[in-house]
């Protein structure tokens, strides 16, 4: 026989849990129509690094465009986004090529597989490439990343970025993060972004991007096409498209945060209604059940005195 | 030597080039993407001329221009539109990529419309950077105070015209 007790005890608990995903459903609803538009504003800042990438041949293949995502998508989803040019003879010197993985997610959890997709990714590249410490670093941007990955990759690690995600990301925070990334002292020849891509407020994709430094823009494929450029403009060149790659992912990661935040509280506050309107049933039923026994037990021992 | 030849595979890269233009129509047109962290100013605009500030000098870019890559100093990014209408905006940094299919893009990172440039606030924040130039300790703090004097610099010219 349940408790009457615990049953009031429960629904209230629940009670007070939906309240919460509902306060934090707005909350992110919110934040996320401040994060969608602002993501208009930064799309660009994909979109020029990536169309110079695909223009210089670094990059084999077109850019995505944003009108086209769809149709790309379909195509490009199955086989991970070829990064350099990938003929199988190159499969020897790619394993030598020195890597860097930046993560891009934030510190608040409660968001669905946002965070747990991109280190399941970087977790299979990881295995795919046979990484081993040395050539293969790992940039944590947000402390999810770091919780996820610290476990099994702590010996790659480079870089811990908290505190990310408390606010809505700006080119500052983007351009301090190309800095620690380029100070860190490490040279890598081929970078790679993992971070989620927004579509709709239901719909958010793991995405890949290629950054590539000084000495691999210099030697791009088609880079012969290209004007001279002297070295110090180059390096400002490639240190610079880090940092607007690093603050288009940024946002693409906030706006799909906070979307799949919105869509999980949502879930929560459901599954909490369900709950709730399952266990006032319970509640109501021993209450009357509780009347019941008392009303005989009242009743019987009149019965009895007669 | 090697110098020589590199040159050479270049004019005929770009002979090649405008071979392909010549072909292609959609050469002829300059589709401009300018963009700062605050603003979308362009999106794939189709526009007749942008003049930039570059680290090595200010140049402006026309349909066909040359491929090139170029990092952007503080100044005035002028855009001139189908219409002839000129659009002057100020840039504080950024980069500049002119790609092969005629295609522009600039990134700043923080951009304004002239007119909404304040020069009594530039003014203010010249006298703070130098001021805070001369007292700049280490190498950095002294380059990152000559940088905000660059800009602030270049912001009151840009606003008294």
């Amino acid at each position: 026989m349940v408790q009457l007790k615990q049953v009031s005890i429960r629904l209230k608990s629940i009670k007070n849990i939906q309240k919460i995903t509902k306060t934090m459903k707005m909350v992110s609803a919110s934040k996320f129509t401040k994060a969608e538009r602002d993501l208009q504003a930064a799309r660009p800042f994909g979109y020029a690094p990536r169309k110079f990438y695909e223009m210089s041949q670094l990059v084999l293949g077109k850019v995505d465009d944003d009108d086209k995502d769809k149709k790309k998508k379909k195509a490009a989803a199955p086989p991970p986004p070829t990064t350099v040019e990938q003929k199988p003879a190159d499969k020897e010197k790619e394993k030598k090529m020195k890597r860097i993985y930046i993560a891009m997610t934030s510190d608040r959890g409660l968001c669905g597989g946002v965070h747990s997709g991109v280190a399941r990714r970087i977790k299979r590249d990881f295995t795919e490439r046979l990484a081993d410490g040395a050539n293969h670093k790992l940039v944590c941007v947000g402390d999810k990343a770091r919780l996820i990955l610290r476990r099994v990759y702590a010996p790659h690690m480079l870089l811990n970025v908290k505190d990310v995600g408390r606010l809505a990301p700006g080119f500052a925070d983007a351009s301090l993060l190309a800095a620690v990334i380029t100070e860190a002292g490490y040279s890598y020849d081929i970078g790679e972004i993992y971070y989620n891509k927004y579509y709709t407020p239901v719909k958010y994709e793991l995405n890949v991007i290629p950054v590539f430094t000084k000495a691999a823009i210099e030697n791009a494929p088609n880079m012969m096409a290209f004007d001279d450029v002297d070295e110090d403009a180059l390096e400002c060149y490639a240190e610079w498209t880090l940092a607007a790659l690093l603050y288009y992912a940024l946002k693409e990661g906030a706006a799909s945060e906070q979307s799949a935040r919105m869509a999980a509280m949502d879930n929560a506050t459901k599954n909490a209604a369900e709950m709730i309107k399952k266990l006032t049933l319970l509640f109501n039923r021993t209450r009357q059940a509780v009347i019941t026994r008392e009303l005989i037990e009242i009743i019987s021992g009149a019965a009895a005195l007669k | 030597m090697a110098l020589a030849f590199r040159v050479g595979l270049r004019s005929l890269a770009r002979k090649l080039q405008v071979r392909s233009y010549a072909d292609a129509p959609s050469g002829e047109e300059m589709a401009l993407t300018f963009a700062a962290g605050n603003k979308v100013f362009y999106d794939k605009k189709v526009v007749k001329q942008v003049d930039v500030p570059s680290m090595s000098g200010a140049f402006g870019i026309l349909p066909k221009h040359v491929p090139t890559l170029a990092v952007l100093r503080p100044g005035v990014v002028a855009v001139t539109e189908n219409d002839g209408k000129l659009t002057k905006i100020f840039v504080s940094s950024g980069t500049v990529t002119v790609n092969d299919d005629s295609s522009v893009q600039v990134l700043a990172e923080e951009a304004h419309p002239l007119e909404s440039l304040d020069r009594s606030a530039a003014q203010e924040a010249l006298s703070k950077a130098q001021s805070e130039l001369n007292s700049a300790g280490n190498e950095k703090a002294k380059a990152e105070a000559a940088i905000a004097v660059e800009v602030a610099e270049e912001i009151l010219k840009a606003a008294s015209g």
